[in-house]
């Protein structure tokens, strides 16, 4: 297991390094813009009221616990930082080093040799255990560093190791079930937009619900205000039952196989597929129609928490804050809020069905349907069309849930389906980088999405200048759409961007060599 | 003879690696052209030249007189290829790709698509992710073999089967033939090649070191003679073109150069001949001489 644990380090020794250190890196970060912002009491006693007095702020971020410098951070990342991101690398990165292996064939060459039959499931979350150690070390030693009180920086730095290793158990479980590394990543996906969810209906509605989540325990661990320890022990129990799990089901299955089983099929295709545009709906459309059923879930379930909340949204403070930004119906004023952060989840949705290409250049299953009479613009635009439509369905989708359980359907609509050309530029700008620098399209395509979410929490303490700001696709679709004008212009110039930059990415497509 | 694949000079090189230097390839049509060489010599790298799947550093290459990265599109619809590492689509199943890959190329015939399936015991519900490496390359056979192409490009397409489907698989490539098509068959199967084959290429390092039909490379190589006597031998030593000649008693083995083949026979009747032997160099002593030649070089 040694050699195993070893040989996950060699292959992914820059990776994990790089989230290590960012992860590390954004406490502190947001720990020196929360001073820089709200410089002394008075500014974060106001700051903690409007938060209090914001649903949307809420039901992302829960309740500000101290509105000291620590509190605030803590309240910024410790659902968003340690569960979301760090949930969802460990996820990725559990899921890479067990069922992707196995599905892969590589499992195999390994299980011939002297392992045990645990030991990959094992060194891979020892490995992410490792990981999320290393990052709750750092965390708190960086803001105790940056000279915050040192009980707090250690709670908030288990908040890390705590959230991240219950995750890697979702995705062990995740990877046990299903024969697909693709499948896995979509159970541990769902698990936790649902925790999501339910912890934005429990915050907003202040009810027991926060307490069924790990995104309710990171936040009432409560780094600097009044630290309760036992609260990081909820995360503890699952994350044992997940293992103990996930080696019972890798113990009786066979390698390989998942524990649903795969069915046979059609003996004869469909009448339907015949064309690399079929092909491309064939292979997308789990995902495409997985992210439209999430996304109504979502919204339906954001909607009716609001219409059941309409009294409670309607105070002064939020009315106020709505009147700053464009004024209007305040459950409006709350979704433009939290479209405006879903819509960079469909970004990402967006961005993994692009390199779904690349995935399928490097599989050897390009050549396969290009070796036929089919132009290699043709099967990319293939792809290209259902991510699109992948797009429309997610947003049309969060925004009738949305609407419909909140009974403005056509407004909640308009106002996410504004968001299409900053997610297509997204994929455009992943369509680019495939057609010329295919190594380079996945590392940069996401962390450029990264860096719209980390502009956007950095723009929130103002740390960063408005023109920088407004590099981000989301707030040039934001701002027009709160300011209620020049909504055409900036859409229609994103989406000419998005379509230039797909139409270079087309063109060095067809001028590089296939791998 | 407009031959469907023709290269010159054809040059690939990958940052400092010459992957191809230089190769010459010519299939005519209506042969089966046996490519030959062992791992990484260039086979695959030409054969995915020729898909326009890459672009030729430098060197001439056409196909059915067009070239295969500008024209890649059309020049497909006359071809069928076989990948040598066959991938699927996992959750499509065996049957649904077959049929994916026949419509895209205009449609295939039912009746022979029935009829692979069932030559090849392939079961079309299964989905590819279930299938064996052997099973992926039938789905890949069947899908080429039904269709109408001119031209059939086989990468490596038994290296997965069992012997009772390589034999199949050698009887399906022989009809093909029969009915006029082209096929370009990379192998290192040797006894395959040499059932199966017209002419071979057979490359070292990125070039063409023979291309000749068998009977031709047999002509060029030294004959293998074994003959029992009625006495001794003699004058055999002094003979030029002779080599590992072994004399045990009245038995006698030699290997004699093309062209010499007389002189030692006349040798031999004249101590009188009880039985004899003589067998021209299999493929594999062929491609092993190229190999030890161009080592020892």
């Amino acid at each position: 297991m040694n050699e195993l644990a070893r040989l996950i380090l060699r292959r992914d020794r820059v990776s994990l390094v790089v989230w290590i250190v960012l992860s590390a890196l954004l406490p502190v970060g947001v720990a020196a813009g929360s001073a820089g912002a709200y410089p002394d009491q008075a500014t974060r006693d106001a700051f903690a009221a409007g938060v209090a007095s914001n649903p949307a702020e809420l039901a992302t971020r829960g309740p500000v616990f101290a509105a000291s410098v620590g509190g605030l951070t803590a309240w910024t990342v410790a659902a968003s930082g340690a569960v979301i991101v760090g949930g969802l690398v460990s996820v990725l990165f559990v899921v890479r080093w067990t069922r992707a292996e196995e599905q892969a064939g590589r499992r195999e060459l390994l299980g011939s040799t002297v392992l045990d039959r645990q030991a990959p499931l094992a060194s891979a979350l020892v490995v992410a255990t490792a990981a999320n150690l290393a990052i709750g070390v750092l965390v708190a030693a960086l803001l105790v560093a940056y000279g915050l009180p040192a009980v707090g920086s250690v709670a908030l730095g288990l908040d890390y190791l705590v959230a991240g290793v219950l995750f890697a158990t979702v995705g062990a479980v995740g990877a046990q079930l299903v024969e697909s590394a693709g499948g896995a990543r979509a159970i541990a996906l769902v698990v936790l937009g649902a925790a999501f969810a339910v912890s934005a209906v429990g915050e907003v509605g202040r009810s027991w619900l926060v307490w069924a989540t790990p995104f309710g325990w990171a936040r009432r661990v409560q780094a600097f205000a009044g630290e309760r320890w036992w609260v990081l022990l909820l995360f503890v129990a699952p994350a044992v039952l997940l293992a103990a799990a996930a080696f019972a089901l890798s113990a009786r299955r066979d390698v390989g196989a998942g524990l649903l089983p795969a069915r046979s099929g059609p003996a004869v295709a469909g009448p339907r597929l015949r064309s690399p545009l079929a092909l491309a709906w064939r292979l997308h459309r789990g995902a495409v129609w997985g992210w439209a059923a999430g996304l109504t879930a979502l919204g339906l379930l954001l909607g009716s928490a609001m219409r059941s909340l309409g009294s409670q949204l309607d105070t002064p403070a939020f009315r106020a804050l709505g009147a700053a930004l464009g004024g209007g119906d305040p459950a409006e004023v709350f979704f433009r809020f939290v479209l405006y952060v879903l819509a960079q989840v469909v970004a990402a949705s967006a961005i993994a069905a692009v390199l779904r290409m690349r995935q399928q250049e490097t599989d050897g299953l390009a050549d396969v349907v290009l070796a036929g009479p089919v132009a290699r613009v043709r099967w990319a635009l293939g792809h290209l069309a259902v991510t699109a439509a992948g797009v429309v369905l997610a947003l049309a989708g969060l925004g009738i849930g949305a609407g419909v359980a909140y009974g403005t359907p056509l407004s909640v609509l308009g106002s996410t389906l504004a968001y299409l050309p900053a997610c297509l530029l997204f994929a455009a700008v992943a369509v680019a980088l495939y057609g010329w620098a295919p190594r380079l399209a996945a590392p940069v395509a996401w962390s450029l999405l990264g860096a719209a979410l980390v502009l956007d929490l950095l723009g929130e303490f103002r740390v960063v200048d408005r023109a920088v700001l407004a590099l981000s696709p989301f707030v040039r679709t934001l701002t027009p759409l709160t300011a209620g004008s020049g909504l055409a212009v900036a859409l229609t110039g994103l989406a000419v961007v998005a379509v230039a930059l797909a139409a270079a990415g087309l063109t060095g497509l067809r001028r590089r060599d296939l791998v | 003879m407009n031959s469907p694949v023709v290269t010159r000079g054809l040059v690939k090189t990958f940052g400092h690696v010459h992957a191809l230097d230089g190769l010459d390839l010519e299939v005519h049509a209506g042969e089966v052209h046996g490519f030959l060489g062992p791992n990484g010599a260039g086979k695959t790298t030409t054969i995915r030249i020729l898909l326009g799947l890459l672009r030729a550093t430098s060197g001439h290459v056409e196909m059915f007189g067009g070239d295969p990265w500008a024209d890649a599109t059309a020049l497909h619809r006359r071809l069928a290829y076989v990948p040598g590492d066959v991938t699927l689509w996992p959750s499509l199943t065996g049957g649904e790709v077959i049929d994916l890959l026949g419509r895209l190329r205009g449609g295939a015939d039912p009746a022979r698509r029935a009829e692979l399936l069932e030559r090849f015991e392939l079961d079309p519900q299964k989905r590819c992710r279930t299938y064996s490496k052997g099973n992926r390359q039938k789905v890949a056979l069947v899908a080429a073999l039904a269709s109408d192409a001119d031209l059939l490009v086989l990468d490596e397409p038994t290296s997965g089967l069992d012997p009772l489907m390589e034999a199949e698989f050698g009887r399906a490539v022989a009809q093909e033939r029969d009915r006029g098509r082209t096929v370009l068959l990379s192998s290192h199967i040797l006894s395959e090649v040499e059932t199966l084959c017209d002419r071979v290429s057979i490359v070292r390092a990125g070039r063409t070191v023979e291309s000749a039909t068998l009977p031709e490379l047999r002509r060029s190589r030294r004959t293998v003679v074994t003959a029992e006597l009625a006495g001794p031998p003699r004058g055999l030593e002094t003979l030029d073109g002779l080599h590992d000649l072994e004399v045990h008693g009245t038995f006698v083995s030699c290997r004699v150069d093309p062209g010499r083949l007389d002189a030692v026979l006349h040798a031999l009747t004249g101590a009188g001949v009880l039985s004899l032997t003589s067998r021209p160099p299999s493929l594999e002593e062929l491609f092993l001489a190229h190999y030890r030649e161009e080592v020892a070089v």
